[in-house]
């Protein structure tokens, strides 16, 4: 256990924090959406620039977690500089804080999704540049062979973490170019960035639960971030079809979106050849849980974020739904499906790493994962529906907006209803994280002494145990045997 | 390994080149019209009054109020001279209504849906066989 593993403890906190504030601004949203007439304390425009801000902050936070603890473990050494966690902890908690602060007071750039002001963006920036520096120092003496996989696909993650961020720090006059910008972050950070950090992370984690073996899974994460880099990146084309580009960007992204299944099913070929289940129940409740998130996440990357992405982006249907709810669907299923479980798995891992987590709490989790889960689908589906008929109406039979508007509202309200269960579910989740926390929670922040109890060495000695008891069985027959023989010559 | 790794960090610089070759070259020269004073100011307008939260640009943005990027080429000046001036009721609403802007800020808006109008989309949003104006 290395220092730098405890410091990214507060990231992971805050995140799980941030992702239970998500939630209620959300369902406020979803509710005046079907009651028109409905004041909110915060206004719906603030309200939704939130919502969208902080989907994008704490996957973030949570990432910079798991990297930080991931990347000294892979890397079998401390982080170059700790002082630098600490620093870009304190950055980056200050800038959410701030960004969102003024969000709800009514700042509002009127920039979908990055909207912050001017040296919040930089804040931003400066950030991921300092994670990156930090990575590369450390990558530079890690006494380990320098083409480890995981370490790869983290390092270079985090790079494009800075090369997709910084165009969005200067500003242009063409909305055209504002929407180019924009997709960079929006799309490529979670298709590109956050999806090799994302691979590398997960296949750390899994080679230390003991899912599975390093040399198996070495070749399956390059062939992954391999197809990523090859599809996802000129993929984009399929946020730039129709906003005053040239039309080669429907060939662009049409072909390169198909081809986005490749990684997508290498994922899912090598998780189902490698990852033994079999195991599953020698797992400690931690282990437990986490793999429940995870495979919570593969299976809206392959269904929600793969499949339906998949037809949506292929031009001529696009052009039909483009727009409508059912791009709030993906969006929903794609972002926080994908990346919110991962990101939750990879955060509840690392917080009850040394905190054990109790039956009671372990129990409730589940609920809470399922609520989640049965949230995320009903909120889904409400918005599939609603965006199929709007689409319908809007767009083929050609009623106003309005007139649509009035039709679909009982889906919204499905939508709302699902939003509601996801909200319970967040927060419930999030209590319990925090309340389970809570006693040490100063050694969270502060301290760098181990603690007494860690989750790992409970494990080991509960699995010393199960052995015993394997080979008591074994002792048992064997002396059995000698009984009888003994017994047959008496 | 150190294949594996040249052949993922050459396919990465490939696709990377690729990508911002063609942004390059969507956007560079005169590929995108310049925009006037007016409409600059006009697009300020939009971002203050947050547009985007329930309308969509180019399909962006919030989808309960519709699109705007074809709204000047469809409801025509004097509509939507009004709707800023004397806003409606928001759809399914009993009291809310849609935010006024002064006139000022009407005819910056005007301006800037009037060039976004002109933005050359590929043929989107689909055209509707049936249109019912408005």
């Amino acid at each position: 256990m290395f220092v730098s593993q405890q410091l990214s403890y507060k990231y992971a906190l805050t995140a799980f924090f941030l992702f239970g504030l998500q939630g209620i601004v959300a369902v406020g949203g979803a509710l005046e959406l079907i009651f028109p007439d409905l004041t909110m304390p915060i206004s719906y425009t603030s309200g939704r620039a939130f919502h969208l801000n902080i989907s994008l902050y704490w996957p973030l936070l949570g990432m910079f977690a798991a990297i930080y603890f991931f990347f000294s473990r892979e890397s079998g050494q401390e982080m170059y500089s700790r002082q630098l966690i600490n620093v870009n902890y304190w950055l980056l908690v200050g800038t959410v804080v701030l960004v969102l602060g003024t969000l709800l007071l009514g700042y509002q750039e009127g920039r979908e999704y990055l909207e912050a002001l001017w040296p919040f963006k930089v804040a931003t920036a400066i950030s991921t540049i300092l994670l990156s520096y930090n990575l590369m120092r450390t990558f530079w003496t890690a006494p380990v062979v320098k083409t480890r996989a995981t370490l790869v696909s983290m390092l270079t993650g985090s790079l494009t973490l800075i090369l997709f961020y910084v165009p969005n720090l200067f500003v242009y006059q063409h909305p055209t170019t504002d929407e180019i910008a924009k997709f960079l972050v929006v799309h490529l950070w979670e298709e590109m960035s956050l999806e090799l950090i994302g691979i590398g992370v997960l296949a750390a984690l899994l080679i230390e639960i003991g899912a599975v073996k390093r040399h198996l899974i070495e070749t399956a994460v390059y062939l992954d971030v391999i197809f990523i880099a090859f599809a996802g990146i000129l993929a984009t084309g399929h946020h730039y079809y129709w906003i005053g580009v040239p039309a080669y960007w429907l060939w662009i992204g049409g072909i390169f979106s198909a081809m986005q299944v490749l990684p997508a099913t290498v994922l899912l070929y090598s998780t189902l050849k490698n990852v033994s289940v079999k195991r599953f129940s020698e797992l400690s409740n931690r282990d437990k849980i986490t793999m429940g998130l995870i495979g919570s996440s593969t299976f809206y990357h392959i269904f929600g974020a793969g499949l339906l992405g998949f037809f949506m982006a292929y031009p001529p249907i696009n052009r039909y739904v483009h727009g409508t709810y059912i791009t709030s669907a993906h969006a929903h299923l794609a972002l926080f499906g994908v990346f919110g479980f991962l990101v939750l798995a990879l955060c509840f891992y690392i917080l009850f790493y040394e905190t054990v987590l109790n039956e009671k709490s372990y129990r409730w989790c589940w609920y809470a994962i399922g609520a989640l889960n049965s949230g995320l689908m009903i909120m889904a589906g409400g918005l599939l529906l609603a965006g199929g008929l709007q689409c319908y109406f809007w767009r083929i039979i050609g009623l106003s907006i309005g007139e649509t508007n009035e039709l679909i509202r009982p889906y919204l309200a499905l939508r709302a209803a699902g939003g509601g269960l996801y909200a319970m579910g967040s927060l419930g989740l999030t209590f319990l994280v925090i309340k389970s926390i809570w006693p040490n929670i100063r050694y969270f922040f502060y301290s760098t002494v181990p603690l007494p109890a860690r989750q790992a060495d409970l494990v080991r000695i509960r699995d010393l145990m199960m052995l015993f008891i394997e080979k008591a069985k074994i002792m048992e027959q064997v002396l059995r045997k000698i009984l009888e023989r003994l017994k047959k010559d008496r | 390994m150190k294949f594996v790794l040249n052949s993922f960090l050459v396919v990465l610089s490939i696709s990377l080149i690729a990508f911002f070759g063609a942004i390059y070259s969507s956007v560079a020269g005169n590929k995108l019209q310049s925009m006037t004073d007016q409409e600059l100011k006009g697009k300020h307008v939009f971002e203050q009054r947050a547009c985007i939260e329930c309308h969509t640009l180019f399909g962006n943005g919030g989808y309960s109020g519709g699109d705007l990027t074809k709204a000047y080429g469809n409801f025509g000046e004097v509509y939507l001279k009004e709707y800023f001036l004397q806003p409606p009721l928001i759809s399914g609403a009993k009291s809310k209504k849609h935010i006024s802007l002064s006139p000022a800020e009407t005819d910056l808006l005007i301006a800037y849906l009037r060039f976004v109008n002109s933005v050359n989309t590929v043929g989107w949003p689909p055209a509707v066989q049936n249109k019912q104006a408005r």
